[in-house]
This record gives structure tokens, sequence and C-alpha cells, in this order.
């Protein structure tokens, strides 16, 4: 499974195509004073606005699903999470089915080095220690609730493909 | 720096719900207002049910420090939009109209009132915008919604100075100077204290024959009656009259005397008392004049009037004066007594002059200089603030203030905007007289008429009469038998009258009074530099 939203996986003849891109949604701004020193004033942030989009032979199907509602949304797009240490904690909102747990790196030499995650207790992920590692990493995947507009969806005859995108937000 | 605000209507906290701007601002003077729109939770929607109930706002910025404390005044929900838009006051008109005048008297501890100067409101609103006319300061509630009077002069030492870091940039304006046209600089008063003079008069004198008895048996005159005598005062009211009668029957130097009941009626001398009451109109004008000259010198005279009058007519029924009585005045001269209906002036005095030199410095104050920070939930009205901008120095207090949180995204912000009065002209050594009443102008009369003409007796039918003459005061008879040589005797009308000095009392009179105090206009720093 590649991505599912509201507990509809999504079949690979869907999306021969994929895209998904993250923007971070946050109320904040930039005041500048008299002397041209910056305040920053944030209301709030850290919310995932998510645009994703594919073509394929299928059409998307996501057609039964309340869209009032938050939906569930296992994205396909990982994050990454950086560390000075082999411990990082990593975001509850995460996908934990397999092939998409999280994935540890070291940096040795300015080069990813895969290195596994020993332990991941309660959001703590202790990854094994790589020899001359400056700093460590942790890929992980998304899985949050988000809002959804409708899909739109179109279809080309020529080549029978069947595009589609949608917006989600954060909750 | 993160930000939010919290919102809190009728103990429910809606904070979440927030959409938008929440603005609240404060104006010297006025109540607070907020207004905030929140997205209701599906559902059935009662605006109605909102009014009245208890709004609070603070701003979390590390800490919460509350920005408005009142009740929500106007609802208004769209049935469009699906969002419920909300007005709240702090109520400030209320906290007094729903008390009484002498617990307004208490909130408002300051300044002066009288009738005399302001027409009297049934609002206690309206009564303690006038009260606060008579005191350089203004009268609002505090964020937390207690009511607090702040002069308007500022502190020596301000509560906050902002800077070229942490003014916003472009925001600083100073494009609202006072205009000439609004200043005051001089106020005439006139205040005519306007009573009446209550007076009594009494005047007495005495008549005698100018002979005595035995003369007179020899040579007999007419003499008055008693009753011609009492009608001689007629107009006036009697206050006593004795007579003196003549002797008994006797034996008078070989004459014998028989008094008979005719002779009873007659009197050979009178001691005469007599009295009369009326009022006379007075008014006292003060005019007082309460000016700047240090604001004259810079702009010129701009001079406006105010009148003012108090008025105390007498209701009693002093001038029913058929019965003579007792003087209820003080005597001021012989004979003549006077009582003031007059009512004390000074309190409406000193509030007519604190009213002026209140006018003079609200003018002077119209300099208003306004500027943006990140919002500061501790500015407020009552605060004083020092501009020290690299082209702008200022102190002054706080005029209004209005924080404004945004916290969606593309136009967030949290955004204090400052305007601050500053007094002017900044010119050193003013003086700044104690307001008080001037000295009355009136004073009592003097140089009346305190006694009745000198009452003589002028008998014709006698050798060498003179001719007689209407003016004579006095008894006016003859001998009864001619005892000269010719020519011819003179032969009067016998009567007994005296002409009462008149009444020139009863035109109104009018005294004045001059005089003037200085209005210091406070110094404030005010430098621009280009």
């Amino acid at each position: 499974m590649y991505f599912s939203l509201g507990g509809i996986d999504v079949p690979i003849e869907c999306f021969a195509d994929f895209e998904q891109s993250y923007d971070v949604l946050t109320a904040s701004s930039i005041l500048r004073m008299s002397d041209g020193s910056a305040i920053k004033q944030t209301a709030w942030g850290g919310k995932l606005k998510i645009n994703t989009s594919g073509s394929g032979w299928a059409p998307l199907g996501f057609t039964g699903l309340n869209f009032e509602n938050p939906l569930l949304f296992k994205c396909a797009k990982p994050r990454a999470l950086d560390g000075a240490t082999e411990i990082i904690t990593l975001p509850a909102a995460r996908r934990t089915d397999s092939g998409y747990t999280p994935i540890g790196f070291a940096v040795v030499d300015n080069e990813l080095v895969e290195t596994p995650i020993d332990s991941l207790v309660a959001n703590v992920a202790t990854l094994i220690t790589v020899a001359n590692a400056t700093a460590y990493r942790v890929h992980y995947w998304p899985e949050i609730s988000v809002f959804v507009k409708e899909p739109a969806e179109n279809w080309n005859k020529s080549g029978n493909s069947h595009g589609w995108s949608f917006e989600a937000e954060e909750v | 720096m993160a930000f939010s605000v919290s919102v809190i209507i009728n103990a429910v906290d809606v904070s979440s719900k927030i959409k938008g701007l929440v603005t609240v601002k404060g104006v010297e003077g006025a109540a607070r207002i907020a207004r905030f729109t929140i997205n209701p939770d599906a559902g059935v929607i009662d605006p109605y049910s909102y009014i009245g109930k208890p709004v609070t706002i603070n701003y979390i910025d590390g800490s919460s420090d509350r920005i408005f404390t009142g009740i929500a005044t106007k609802p208004s929900y769209s049935i469009y939009t699906g969002l419920l838009s909300f007005v709240c006051t702090d109520n400030l008109q209320e906290e007094v109209e729903l008390v009484d005048r002498a617990a307004v008297d208490l909130l408002l501890p300051v300044g002066y009132w009288d009738k005399a100067v302001f027409n009297d409101p049934t609002e206690n609103w309206s009564y303690s915008q006038q009260r606060m006319s008579t005191y350089p300061g203004s009268f609002n509630k505090d964020v937390n919604g207690a009511v607090v009077i702040t002069d308007w002069q500022p502190k020596a030492i301000p509560d906050f100075t902002f800077t070229d870091s942490t003014i916003v940039d472009k925001s600083l304006d100073i494009s609202a100077l006072a205009e000439r046209r609004n200043i005051t600089n001089s106020v005439k008063i006139t205040f005519q204290n306007r009573y009446q003079r209550l007076w009594q008069r009494e005047l007495s004198g005495s008549w005698a024959l100018g002979m005595t008895f035995d003369a007179w048996l020899l040579d007999p005159t007419d003499l008055p009656t008693k009753q011609m005598v009492e009608q001689a005062a007629s107009g006036w009211t009697k206050k006593a009259i004795s007579f003196t009668d003549l002797l008994p029957s006797g034996m008078y130097s070989g004459v014998s005397w028989n008094l008979s009941l005719y002779a009873q009626t007659l009197c050979q001398g009178a001691s005469i008392a007599v009295a009369k009451r009326w009022k006379q109109n007075i008014t006292d004008t003060y005019t007082i004049t309460v000016q700047s000259a240090a604001s004259i010198t810079q702009h010129g005279l701009l001079e406006v009037e105010q009148k003012h009058s108090l008025t105390a007519d007498d209701n009693s029924s002093f001038a029913e004066f058929k019965e003579y009585k007792a003087p209820t005045g003080t005597l001021v001269e012989a004979g003549n007594y006077v009582e003031l209906t007059a009512l004390s002036p000074n309190n409406a005095i000193l509030t007519a002059v604190n009213v002026a030199k209140t006018k003079i410095l609200a003018s002077h104050r119209n300099n208003r200089l306004t500027f943006k920070t990140a919002l500061d939930a501790s500015i407020d009205t009552d605060k004083t603030v020092r501009i020290n901008h690299t082209k702008v120095q200022a102190t002054g207090k706080v005029a209004s203030v209005t924080h404004e949180i945004d916290m969606t995204v593309g136009s967030a912000r949290a955004i204090t905007t400052c305007t601050i009065a500053v007094y002017s002209p900044n010119i050193a050594a003013q003086t700044d007289d104690a307001l008080t009443v001037p000295t009355s102008p009136y004073t009592d009369p003097s140089g009346l008429v305190g006694t009745l003409p000198a009452l003589n007796s002028y008998l014709g039918n006698v050798d060498l009469a003179p001719v007689e003459d209407p003016n004579w005061n006095g008894f006016i008879g003859n001998y009864e038998e001619w005892t000269g040589t010719p020519p011819a005797p003179e032969f009067y009308n016998e009567r007994f009258s005296f002409e009462i000095p008149a009444i020139t009392d009863t035109a109104a009179v009018d005294y004045a009074g001059i005089s003037s105090f200085n209005v210091a206009i406070p110094q404030n720093e005010l430098v621009v530099i280009k």
C-alpha cells in the first residue's frame, strides 16, 4: 500500500504517476521596526497542507468518503527529522505500517549512511551509533488527520489516463 | 514569539473558535470596545442569548495579560458565513447610570458641579461628563473593569519609552497636531448672581405744639385730632404713635379748663414711628477672565465666552406688611434694615472657572502622536508614554490605545496602536494661578433716609404769619382770635400733614467685579528633527 485516505488504500493502477508536496501552514508575520530590526510574531504553526496528485489507468476511487469529517491520511512522501545525537524524538502522527516504518541514518563525511533504529520507545528512536558520525536523522511518513476537499479528476482518452488531485489540510 | 488570544464569553472559552481579527479599543473618557468574530458550533444559534453576558479577553504571549473586561452588547450572526460577530463594551456608562448621584460623586471625587453652570441632567452619564469637564483628567475603566481617573498631565517619569527598535517602521504619525482654530486660550466668564434685597425702613419723628399748655389756654389755637395725625402717615405701616394729651380739667394760670370729650380727641404733641417694606432686585456681575498668557503670545487671542447666572428671588410673604413686624435684616444705616436672598455663588463660580481652565487645557493637548508597536497589553489610557525616535521625541499621556490580534494565515499579527496627547506650547515660567472665588462686588447701601422730616407747627391768624406753604410738614392751624395789628391776618387751612420721603431704592442695582486667572500649559516634550 502506497498511500491511503480515510481507510481506502489506493491501488497501484491509480497512480502510475504520483506527486505529493508538503506546505507548512503558519499564522506568522515578521514585523519590521523603525531601525530595521525584525520581530517574528507567530500565532500558531506546524500544520501540514498536503497537495497530492497523480494519474493512472484507473480512477482514484475516493467518492464514497465523507469529506465533512476528518480523514486519516497515510502519506507517501517521507519527512526527515535531524538530530545531533542518535536519540531523536519522532512525531506520534507517523505511519507504522510495514514498509513505512521510520528509517535511521547517520551523517558521515556529509553523506547519509543507513543505520538501524535500535529501539523505538514512546516515539523516542535510538539509532545504532556509527563511527565518525556528525549527526543522525530519521525518515518517517506522516499519518495525520486531515480535512480534504473532494478530489478533482480527469480522463484523457488517447492515453487512457485518469488524472486526479486533492488538497488536504491537517486538522 | 508565539502569541494567542483567550476569549471567554459567559464563562465559556471560545478562543479556539475565533475567526479573523480581534480588536480592543480604549479611548480616554469613553467605554472600551472589543470586537471579534467566532465560528460557532453547528446547530441552533441564538445571538440574543449573548447580550449582556460577561466577556474577558486575554492576550497570551508568554504570560496571559488581560486586555478587556466587559459585556457583549451587540452580537450579530451571518447566515451566509455562519459567523457570529460581537461588539463588547466595558460598560463605563452603566457604571454611573445604575447608581445614585451620591455614588457617582464617590466614583468621581474630582472636579466641581453646580446647577447654575450646568443644566441638571436626569442621566448620571451626562452628570459625570459635566463633572469631568471641570477636571483636567479622564475617566475610564481599566482592563479589569475598575474605574480610574487619570490626570492629563503626563507623569514626570514615563511608564514606557518606545524607541526605533520598538516602534513599527513607518507607523509613527505626528500629523495630528493642534489646529489653531481648535485652540481656546482665553475664556471670558460672565457670572451673574441675581437676588433680592429685602428692605425695611423705619422712620420716626415727633411734633409738639410749641407752647406751654398755660400759654395755649391764654391764647388758644387749633389743635389736631389724634385721628388727623394717624391719617397723615397713611401709605406706611404704623409702628408706634403716641400723643401728648391735653391736661386734665383744672385751673391753669387762673383759667378754668374743662377737658371735654372732644378735647380728649385732641393732642398737643405726637411721637410718630412708621415703617415700610419693599424688594429691590440686585445683580452681582463677576467678569472673570481665565486665560493662558503663554498661549496668547504664541497663537494670538482665541477667546470664548461663558455666561452663567444664579437667581434667588424671595418667595416669602415678606412684603405683606399691614401689621408692623420687626425687621429681619441687618441694620445698615439708621432706620434701614436689609436682608439679602442671595445664595452663595462660590461653588458655581468655582465650577465655572474650572470649566474654563479645563477647556483651555483640553484645547492645548490636541497634539496627537500615533505609533504602532508589537502588542503590549500594559499600554493603557492611564499610562504616560515617551517616544524616543531618531526623528521625534515626545512625552504624553496615552489618549487612545488599540490592540489588534489576528491569527489568520497571511495576516497574523499582534499590534498595539498607541496615540499620545502632548501639551503645547512648551513655554517656561508660566504662572498657574490658584482658582479662587473673587471677592463679591456687593456693597451695602449708604446715604439713606433714616428719619421723618422735622414736624413743626404753623399757626395763622396772627400778625406777620407767613404765606401758607403747601409743603409744610407738621400741624398747620390758626389762632382762634386775631391778636395782631393790621394789615391782615393770614388764615391757613387746618391740617396735619407731612411728606414722607419717597422710596427711591427700588431700581435694580448692578454691582460689578473684574478678576482674572492665568493657566499654565504643562510643559511636555515635543521635538521633531529632520
